[in-house]
């Protein structure tokens, strides 16, 4: 790391700060849990006294105890910090695949967008026909014909949605590649009249849509209708989350594809999607990236809200939300507020000062400071 | 300009058909409709009977315009009342595709559950339990356990010494359940089928109201949706316009403050404040102020939860408001605080670029005062990124306003959606959905008006 750190300049210590704290988040969300060293607090059976303050700040003798509360206990009298750390593992699940999925649809639909344009993409009207159909057909079978699988899958959760999905999938996949060879005889025999795809006006219509609801309502609606799952929220979250990417995405592209390399390589007859992919898409990279690290502190604090509000995340998952909200029962209990709310401040503003450090490292002469 | 707003306004028509037709269709799908969710809420103590006979009152009509459904399903099944009945018989239609050993099967259940009254052997408790019993198939959906049902069900009436022509009946169904998996053919399944049902369908009577503005009726209590959601817009509408006031007020003064040459050391930590300030999430500033200044542990200096007096009688509309801000000062203080950081930030920003430009340095030639140059010079200037923030911004707002009105219990539009969320009130849903998306595209375009208003060079590309 230390080659780079010399051409941006030296890490500040806020910087330094912030790394090392998303260091220590990830190990407390990804190691400690699985080596089993703590009990996940909502299994853990023989819970300690209710509304006990943290270990370092009681002075008092009692002693009797051989569980160390360090950061105190809750209601129930589970160990805060093994909430606390659980709680960065349903962080870290909700917001990770979250951000994955938002930002592989808004490459998708904002390259689509942004490189094709109005006038790019020309298709032979027998595809179109033919591609319109199979899609009918594709989702009368995935989703109509299976509807009975999706009930029982959106009723049990978790991965059979997945697994419906990946089934879906399977089913347009087929679908797709029959389209295909029927394509190519039918421009075989002589149908080769071709229009064009208002791509980008579909993707700015879809995007106007989605943005037309405030989008903490569009999720809080939309969980309305699903059973409490993590894998729902991930879900519904990228579904809303996917349009400041694809935007992000679109406006880069506009500027890249007129940049003289972009024409000698068409000059040159490079195919389209493979200048995409090799030349325009990783120099429209890196506002993207800083959106996911500023999405990423989004999500973060969208998973405690509903978990606060009581939302869409379930009663059995440990989360700093839910957490905090004890406060309300007891407005003694300090510790149920101070040490979920510092780590879930630390981690949304240490991403947002990695984001600023990246974005300065990937583009030096935008300095804003 | 009037060209472009209309074309706006055009498009904002279709956006929410489209959006609130998806929220009609999504609470039809979804299994249990707000009646099923009240019942529940209201105990399971009322026998399984009249929930189903309160049902069939209305006549059932089809969701859409036309239907496409599978081969193996027929074409009535719509009608099947109840609702855990069509749902198994589409189960076992879908899974095994041979629709007459289905209709078979179902005849021979209900038989059984009619027939249930005429036993003259069987007590009253027995009675009900066979009928839960045999009501309980219909929630199954694994083969395995539903012919184990049957068969607990045939052992239980053998040991009661049934009649010989009910415990027959029982082995005719369970045979008939045998015939369903026995002979599966899944390509009947495959085949599609359109059928077209004419006007008279649910979607058709809900658009017509729709369009009349008549957005049907809670389900929670009984009043018109529009009702409803005014009788909470105002509250919302009440904070959000005092916080929108108050953040951009703050946020002026606090960057032109901080532009002010003078505050060269104190503009480091005040940036820094800002910034930390900005990742805090708004419910985590809230709950600190509530329970910093409002509960008993800490200062007690305003009242928690609620809204206070709804009106008070002889007095003029003011004084009430007068009462009630001391309920919305903790409000909106944490949607202000969460808010400023970003605000100040930008326009800030806008100053700071202004600042380097001609115009500035002529008027700081000229010889007029820092203050002069800032309030007169500059800030007219930096107005256009204010105005596009102050729209952007509202959507942003009434996302905080759920927030806060849910902690801090004002009777308001967070508040009806969080309750709407949590009793599945469909008809307040879509309605939120509604008002909340005119609301948001409404605010865009009197931002381009204001723009327009505030500078006239400025030529805007619909």
């Amino acid at each position: 790391m230390s080659p780079q750190q010399n051409k941006t300049g030296k890490w500040r210590w806020p910087e330094r700060l912030a790394g090392g704290y998303l260091l220590l988040f990830l190990l407390m969300a990804v190691v400690v849990p699985a080596t089993g060293l703590i009990q996940h607090p909502y299994e853990n059976t023989q819970s300690g006294p209710s509304y006990q303050p943290p270990y370092i700040f009681s002075f008092s003798t009692s002693g009797n105890s051989t569980n160390i509360y360090w950061l105190g206990t809750d209601r129930v009298g589970q160990d805060v910090l093994a909430i606390l750390i659980f709680g960065a593992r349903t962080a870290l699940v909700v917001s990770l695949p979250a951000m994955l999925l938002a930002t592989i649809m808004g490459v998708v639909l904002g390259s689509l967008a942004g490189f094709w344009g109005n006038s790019g993409i020309r298709v032979s009207v027998a595809a179109c026909v033919l591609g319109l159909s199979g899609l009918l057909a594709a989702g009368y079978y995935a989703f109509c014909v299976r509807q009975v699988h999706w009930l029982n899958a959106f009723q049990s959760g978790t991965f059979s949605i997945l697994q419906e999905l990946g089934i879906a999938f399977t089913i347009f996949t087929g679908f797709g590649i029959i389209g295909w060879l029927l394509t190519t005889v039918a421009i075989k025999i002589g149908l080769k009249k071709t229009i064009t795809l208002p791509i980008d006006h579909f993707v700015l219509r879809a995007i106007e849509i989605t943005g037309a609801i405030p989008r903490l309502l569009l999720i809080m609606c939309l969980i309305a209708f699903a059973k409490p799952a993590l894998v729902n929220v991930v879900v519904l979250a990228a579904l809303t989350y996917w349009t400041s990417i694809a935007r992000l995405v679109r406006g880069e592209l506009l500027q890249v594809k007129e940049l003289p390399y972009i024409e000698a390589a068409q000059v040159a007859g490079i195919a389209n999607w493979r200048i995409l992919l090799k030349q325009a898409l990783p120099n429209a990279l890196p506002p993207v990236i800083v959106a996911i690290a500023f999405g990423l502190g989004n999500l973060i604090s969208l998973e405690a809200t509903l978990s606060y509000l009581g939302i869409g995340i379930p009663a059995y998952e440990a989360s700093w939300g839910k957490l905090i909200k004890g406060i309300l029962q007891n407005p003694k209990a300090w510790w149920l507020v101070v040490f979920p709310a510092l780590t879930l401040c630390f981690t949304i503003l240490s991403l947002q000062i990695m984001a600023e450090r990246l974005l300065k490292k990937l583009s030096p002469r935008q300095q804003q400071f | 300009m009037v060209q472009y707003a209309l074309k706006r306004l055009l498009w904002l028509i279709p956006t929410l058909w489209l959006i609130c037709s998806l929220v009609f269709f999504l609470s039809k799908a979804v299994p249990g409709t707000c009646l099923d969710w009240q019942r529940g809420e209201f105990g399971q103590s009322m026998s399984r009977g009249l929930v189903n006979n309160s049902r069939t009152i209305q006549p059932i009509k089809p969701l859409f315009y036309f239907s496409v459904r599978s081969k193996a399903e027929p074409d009535t099944l719509y009608r099947m009342q109840p609702v855990t009945h069509r749902a198994f018989l589409k189960r076992l239609a879908l899974l095994n595709a041979n629709w007459p050993s289905v209709a078979a099967f179902y005849q021979t259940l209900t038989l059984l559950q009619n027939s249930l009254v005429q036993l003259p052997v069987v007590t009253t408790a027995d009675k009900q339990v066979l009928s839960y019993q045999l009501e309980s198939v219909f929630s199954l959906s694994n083969k395995h356990v539903i012919q184990q049902a049957l068969l607990r069900i045939e052992n239980q009436a053998i040991a009661r010494h049934y009649p010989k022509a009910y415990i027959q009946k029982i082995k005719v169904g369970q045979q008939q359940f045998k015939n369903i998996t026995a002979q599966v053919t899944v390509s009947g399944v495959l085949i599609p089928v359109v059928a077209w049902h004419g006007f008279d369908n649910e979607y058709h009577l809900w658009f017509k109201n729709f369009i009349r503005g008549n957005l049907g009726i809670s389900c929670r209590n009984q009043l018109p949706v529009n009702q409803v959601i005014a009788e909470s817009f105002a509250n919302t509408f009440f904070i959000s316009v005092l916080s929108l006031g108050l953040i951009f007020f703050l946020a002026v003064e606090l960057s032109i403050w901080l532009s002010k040459a003078a505050q060269f050391h104190s503009r480091q930590i005040v940036l820094a404040v800002l910034y930390s300030l900005d990742s805090v999430p708004l419910f985590i500033i809230a709950l600190t102020l509530i329970t910093l200044l409002a509960s008993t542990s800490y200062l007690n200096l305003f009242p928690v939860f609620g809204l206070g007096p709804a009106a008070i009688p002889d007095e003029p509309t003011y004084v009430t408001w007068l009462y009630q801000l001391p309920y919305l000062a903790l409000p909106i203080i944490s949607l202000t605080l969460a808010s400023l950081p970003h605000v100040t930030g930008q326009i800030y920003q806008a100053i700071q670029q202004l600042q380097q430009r001609d115009f500035v340095l002529t008027a700081k030639a000229k010889g007029l005062s820092e203050r002069v140059v800032l309030r007169r010079h500059v800030w007219r200037n930096a107005l256009l990124p204010v105005i596009t923030l102050f729209t952007g911004f509202l959507p942003a707002l009434i996302t905080g306003a759920v927030i806060i009105e849910i902690i801090f219990a004002i009777p308001g539009m967070g508040n009806l959606l969080h309750q709407t969320v949590q009793t599945r009130d469909f008809p307040v849903l879509t309605g939120i959905v509604l008002y909340l998306g005119l609301i948001k595209v409404v605010a865009h375009i009197i931002a381009d008006i204001l723009y327009f208003l505030a500078d006239p060079r400025i030529r805007i590309q619909p």
